[in-house]
């Protein structure tokens, strides 16, 4: 039985070229899918009594990590004690950031905020989520690269110091 | 006599990432599609909650085509491991 070691010299072409094709294909999808993430419409939604606090400590809206989170405006703030509107002057809300800043020395430790926001919708979510599975094959092409060279490294210097050798 | 394949060959490589990445787009697509469909419906009928359930399915979708694609890569690796070091006949990579 013959035991080959390692890839001859003939192969390296093809196979480093098979490589660099997977990885040029990976990187395209890649760049592809992000441009798709940003083509899906803009849609309306609006979340009705998320329970918040305005106090001290700026609030953050819940859902400002829906892909393509844009556009929050807020509709109303309720004491969820006292059912009692929470008058607008008495914070400050920052659509850029989406959090909400107490305005004055008083506090609400329970609120219910509703507010209206634009996102891509779930295909953009699933194209996001693609594209953090296909991040993680460029490692993996560099192994096989790695793998493939060190086996052209062992094929010539097997070929070259072999008893009857055939060339590299 | 049965051969015994082992891995991925460097050649089928192209092949087989490019028809993830087209599985991958397929089931991007399928989602928007579901979810324009999913706005004609009057909401929570029967059709829209079904056409939500899909949504949610087919959200799970994305992790399980990125499973496939390591496995992809790691036969690959196999692959290439086993046809550069192989006994017997190597018939290349």
């Amino acid at each position: 039985m013959k035991t080959k070691k390692g890839i001859m010299l003939s192969q390296a072409f093809p196979a480093v070229l098979a490589v660099v094709l997977v990885a040029i294909l990976v990187i395209i999808a890649i760049y592809m899918m992000t441009t798709l993430s940003t083509s899906f419409p803009l849609q309306s939604s609006g979340t009705i009594n998320e329970s918040a606090s305005i106090t001290s400590t700026p609030y953050t809206l819940s859902n400002t990590t829906r892909c393509g989170y844009t556009n929050p405006t807020i509709s109303a703030v309720y004491n969820q004690t006292s059912g009692a509107v929470v008058a607008a002057g008495n914070y400050t809300f920052n659509p850029a950031t989406s959090t909400i800043t107490n305005a004055t020395a008083l506090q609400w430790p329970t609120v219910y905020i509703l507010y209206n926001y634009q996102w891509r919708g779930e295909g953009c979510t699933a194209t996001t989520n693609t594209i953090t599975q296909f991040a993680t094959y460029p490692a993996l092409i560099g192994l096989i690269g790695v793998i493939i060279f060190l086996a052209l490294v062992i094929g010539v210097l097997v070929s070259s110091f072999m008893r009857g050798r055939r060339g590299v | 006599m049965v051969k015994s394949k082992k891995g991925i060959m460097l050649s089928e490589a192209f092949p087989a990432v490019l028809t993830l990445v087209l599985v991958a787009v397929l089931v991007i697509i399928s989602i928007y599609l579901f979810t324009t469909l999913g706005s004609t419906f009057t909401a929570d009928s029967a059709a829209d909650n079904a056409t939500d359930t899909m949504i949610t399915q087919f959200g799970t979708f994305p992790a399980l085509v990125g499973l496939v694609g390591t496995i992809i890569f790691l036969a690959l690796v196999i692959g290439v491991l086993v046809a550069s070091f192989a006994f017997g006949r190597g018939k290349g990579i």
